[in-house]
């Protein structure tokens, strides 16, 4: 029974049951527990089992079926571990490659630096990432703690999967890092997480076709036409898709959503920025079309794209003989500035760990110096642990690229409602560059109507 | 399900004893059905009910303590009305440089009722300061509070259970901290007792003990008022007529229409008691697998995504869409069947061809045809599906490459921009692609059964090469033909893979199926109820068109006489 309740969405616990005896019928079962009546149903339950902790119950967890007992951790007392046994601490993280082991060096290096937090750490892939951490964190079933970019915030808070962590952290603490990537884990006034790295696009150029870095973006495009050719293109990137356009939106002063959080494709600004790249893609010709991920690494590891707009994960895809360079992107000759969208990525704990403070405790060595330094000169990140950040800068021209490109950087938005937003944004903005005869303005108000739709359908 | 294999049963008054236990325990499985499910119902409104009024109780009182905080400070919390169990009074800091509330702090708390909070009186705080920086941040934001930041309910025991209120202190104009109320609230007695269930369960049992006496139609009749009274019966005690009168009518209807067939199978479980060992454990899976899911979503699709019953608003909301809504249910239905009917046209006319070609005895290298042929069928589809994808990329894809060769300027077929027609033709070819193994596979294999004499005879009878495709071919292809149509049909109707990855519902969602709807609801909206009402609906018109298929071909007949 208990089982079936864990499986159904919350609020139906009854109806479940109600359907349940049915079936225990079935099996000729006449002793089914009857149908508990009334307000555990009530929607109590996952969601906000975490701002119970002043309601929680003294004890009782294993009282009856209702969701709460499964959630409220704040019930659940930790199994205490025994006299110099540590505690384990569950993490989940989705690295690969140099940054997977510089990760995994960090983790072994605070498992034998103390004896009373063993972090365990599983790589879980990229794609079902998401998906597990919100299906699994709710049920108990989760991680203690895991790492992820900070635009799915909102949607778990909504869910109960975070844990807030203000007031458990030091505002000393905090002021070591980045003050914009702390700030991006701040949601409804909580914080929610410790910064990690932060991602955010980047030029990257071939120093054999341009040997030093356009300083506006004019230039940059007088460059890329005059190097475009049968054979080359101009500047490649994605261009067809909210993540690479959003720093035109921005550089023309527009904007994702409104001051009143309401979505903002209708405006100017969006319609100028949709213009200009329409522009360089049809009288330009420097932009091309029906660009993928992997054409951009083919197209630039093959000599035949000067210019790249892509983020530090880049990097890794890129042949080791080519003679490449990072610059931060430049802005126009009127100071107009492109920004691309920043992801800070996370370290979070999760609301139904059985071992908060043990986990907050690792998280901010995950996150601090000690880390840092490894995670930035073995694993590549840009970290955003300030002083580390800084001293790379000076050893590492590449770490400056990324620090002074986050300074010239919007935080991705992490309300539950920008998730709403990419489909019919990328839907508006491949069309409106791309597409012959259509009008961007007119693609850039369907796409307006129909988040505008899609937001006002989400909460029923 | 009314198939007696086995001894002739007596019916009427001969009837064996364990017959006329069947009969009861087929009354009393479908009354605790019927009344189950509508008790369950009635419980959760009637929870709900109770939820929505202890909430404005909780909240009225949070408001006044709210109100005489602002006016007297915190130490207004010690005078509380004599219910409330717990109050606390949170006094608000600022924001950080970080946006961080900070410098809140528990300024008083009034617990009469330790019992309600956490003994952990830090992480009550630390809940509590919490909770206050979120409201401060609705309060900034000008937005509402949603309930279930509001309020809350966690049980304390079986017999009660604590609800909580916040509200927000507002001292002129400014947000200047939140109180927090909980109360101690005994659960309702439920309006109809499960002893009443299981009484009716038992009325049940007899009555259907008592219906095996009658022969024929009054036995019939007979079960179907020994599960309509019980049925009824449970919800007497209850104001509400419709209570009583719903369970009687669906209770007549089912126990008329099913109860002599589910009698039969306990009669089996007597008479051949062997098969149903073996039956067992694939019907526990087939129950667990798929009838418990099922149930969970038909359930589901009656609820709003805040779980309030919402009856057919999800599935109004799918068939009476708004002028807004682009594509509606009915564009969505009207691509879905021509998406069918056009795949499995083409499924099974390329499947027949081949099948045909293939069946030739003087074929050289028909193993390695064959095998070939099938390769489509053996790759995981989404695998092939991709694959068609990258095909139909406009600038480096096969498809215009193949088409500049024959000087057709290249087509945007599902890139940004496309139009509905390209879209559609790539997801179809793709799932052609995929389709016709299965049916020339089918077509082989009924091919091979048909005796070579009735060729001959029809040779003998001068019968042309047409003919004798129309006359024998094909009425001895039908029955193996019609079972794979169908499947084919059902699967096609539900082809979620080739649509989600070749189109991907473009443009605009307008090549979407039902299903890759569904999966929008559920995925985008976050809308369960509203997929799981697309769901039902989409059963539900696969349950019409097997049935009507069915009874047209008599096609289950057909193959397995």
């Amino acid at each position: 029974m208990q089982l079936l309740d864990r499986l159904t969405p919350r609020a139906l616990t009854v109806a479940a049951l109600g359907l349940a005896l049915t079936f225990g019928a079935c099996g000729g079962k006449k002793d089914t527990p009857p149908p508990t009546p009334a307000p555990e149903t009530t929607k109590a339950a996952t969601t906000t089992a975490a701002d119970d902790d002043a309601t929680a119950p003294v004890a009782e967890a294993d009282a009856a079926p209702t969701p709460d007992d499964n959630t409220n951790s704040n019930t659940d007392t930790a199994p205490a571990p025994a006299a110099g046994e540590p505690t384990e601490i569950v993490l989940w993280h989705a690295y690969r490659a140099g940054e997977a082991d510089a990760f995994a060096k960090v983790v072994d290096q605070y498992n034998a630096s103390q004896n009373k937090i063993h972090i365990r750490a599983q790589a879980v892939p990229y794609d079902p990432f998401v998906d597990k951490v919100t299906i699994t964190v709710p049920r108990g079933q989760g991680p203690d703690l895991f790492i992820f970019a900070h635009n799915m915030i909102g949607n778990w808070v909504e869910q109960g999967v975070l844990e807030p962590i203000s007031g458990r952290i030091d505002a000393d603490n905090l002021k070591q890092y980045l003050p914009e990537s702390v700030k991006a884990l701040v949601y409804r006034k909580n914080l929610y997480g410790l910064p990690l790295a932060m991602k955010s696009l980047v030029l990257f150029y071939n120093k054999d076709l341009v040997p030093e870095p356009p300083t506006t973006m004019e230039e940059l495009v007088a460059k890329a036409k005059e190097l475009k050719n049968d054979e080359r293109e101009g500047i490649v990137y994605q261009a067809g898709g909210l993540y690479f356009h959003a720093m035109w939106i921005y550089a023309f002063g527009g904007q994702i959503f409104d001051a009143d959080h309401n979505p903002a494709f209708d405006t100017p600004e969006q319609l100028a920025a949709l213009q200009y790249v329409r522009k360089l893609h049809y009288e330009d010709k420097v932009v091309p079309k029906g660009i993928s991920g992997f054409m951009v690494t083919s197209l630039f590891n093959e000599g035949k794209a000067p210019f790249v707009f892509n983020g530090p994960w880049f990097r890794p895809e890129i042949t080791k003989d080519l003679n490449y360079g990072i610059a931060t992107i430049p802005p126009f000759a009127d100071g107009k500035t492109p920004k691309p969208m920043l992801g800070i990525e996370a370290i979070f704990v999760t609301k139904t760990s059985k071992n908060k403070e043990a986990a907050i405790e690792a998280a901010k060595y995950l996150a601090g110096a000690d880390s840092a330094g490894v995670r930035m000169r073995e694993g590549k990140q840009p970290v955003c642990h300030k002083a580390t950040l800084e001293a790379g800068a000076a050893e590492d021209p590449t770490m400056k690229v990324f620090l002074d490109q986050a300074n010239n950087a919007v935080l991705m938005d992490a309300s539950p409602e920008m998730q709403l937003l990419w489909t019919p944004a990328d839907i508006a903005i491949a069309a409106g560059i791309f597409v012959d005869d259509r009008d961007p303005a007119a693609e850039l108000e369907k796409a307006q109507e129909k988040m505008v739709n899609d937001i006002a359908k989400r909460g029923k | 399900m009314s198939v007696d294999a086995g001894p002739a049963i007596q019916f009427g008054p001969r009837a064996p004893l364990y017959a006329r236990i069947s009969d009861a325990l087929a009354a009393a499985l479908l009354v605790g059905i019927v009344a189950g499910s509508v008790l369950g119902l009635t419980r959760y409104n009637d929870a709900r009910d109770h939820r929505r009024a202890i909430e404005a109780q909780v909240g009225t009182v949070a408001d006044q303590l709210a109100e005489r905080v602002v006016s007297a400070g915190p130490t207004a919390v010690e005078q509380l009305p004599a219910d409330v169990a717990a109050a606390y009074v949170v006094t608000s800091g600022g924001v950080d440089d970080f946006g961080i509330a900070v410098g809140s702090e528990v300024a008083a708390s009034n617990v009469r009722d330790a019992a309600v909070v956490n003994q952990d009186t830090q992480v009550v705080a630390q809940g509590l300061l919490n909770r206050s920086a979120e409201l401060q941040d609705y309060f900034d934001k000008k937005q509402d509070i949603p309930k279930d930041r509001r309020f809350s309910v966690v049980k304390l025991s079986d017999v009660d259970n604590a609800f909580s209120a916040t509200a927000q202190v507002v001292k002129d104009g400014k947000y200047d901290g939140m109180v927090h109320v909980i109360m101690r609230v005994p659960n309702p007695a439920p309006s109809t007792p499960t002893s009443q269930l299981l009484l009716m369960l038992l009325l049940a049992v007899l009555l259907g003990y008592a219906a095996s006496y009658l022969p024929g139609v009054k036995r019939r009749a007979a079960l179907g008022l020994a599960v309509g009274v019980p049925a009824a019966l449970t919800f007497l005690a209850q104001d509400d007529s419709a209570l009583v009168l719903w369970p009687a009518v669906i209770g007549l209807v089912l126990g008329g229409a099913f109860a002599p067939g589910i009698a039969s199978v306990f009669r089996g479980v007597r008479e051949q008691p062997r098969t149903y060992v073996y039956v067992v454990p694939a019907m526990v899976g087939m129950i667990v697998l798929v009838f418990v899911p099922f149930a969970m979503g038909v359930a589901i699709a009656f609820f709003s995504k805040d779980g309030d019953f919402t009856g057919l608003g999800n599935f109004q909301e799918i068939l009476n869409p708004s002028s807004t809504t682009h594509p509606n249910f009915y564009w969505t239905t009207s691509v879905t069947v021509l998406w069918t009917v056009l795949n499995v046209l083409l499924h099974v006319s390329i499947g027949v061809a081949l099948a045909l070609v293939l069946n030739r005895p003087k074929l050289r290298l028909k193993a390695m045809y064959r095998v070939l042929l099938i390769i489509p069928w053996a790759v995981p589809n989404y695998i092939t599906a991709l694959i068609w994808k990258s095909m139909f990329n406009q600038q480096y894809g096969a498809v215009n490459s193949l088409l500049d060769v024959l000087g057709v300027e290249s087509i945007n077929w599902i890139g940004p921009g496309s139009s509905f027609g390209s879209n559609f033709i790539a997801n179809l070819t793709t799932n052609t692609w995929l389709g016709f193994p299965f049916m020339m596979v089918v077509t082989l294999g009924a091919l091979q059964s048909i005796p070579k004499e009735l060729y001959e005879a029809a040779d003998i009878d001068g019968a042309g090469r047409w003919q004798r495709f129309r006359t024998v071919t094909l009425p001895l292809l039908k029955p193996a033909l019609i079972p794979a149509i169908i499947l084919g049909v059902v699967w096609t109707f539900n082809m979620f893979n080739v649509i989600y990855l070749v189109s991907g519902g473009a443009p605009e969602n307008e090549t979407n199926i039902l299903i890759t709807e569904a999966y929008y609801a559920f995925k985008v909206l976050n809308r369960f109820g509203l997929a799981a009402a697309y769901s039902l609906l989409i059963f539900v018109m696969l349950l019409l068109y097997g049935w009507m298929q069915n009874r047209i071909t008599r096609a289950t007949e057909g193959a397995f006489e």
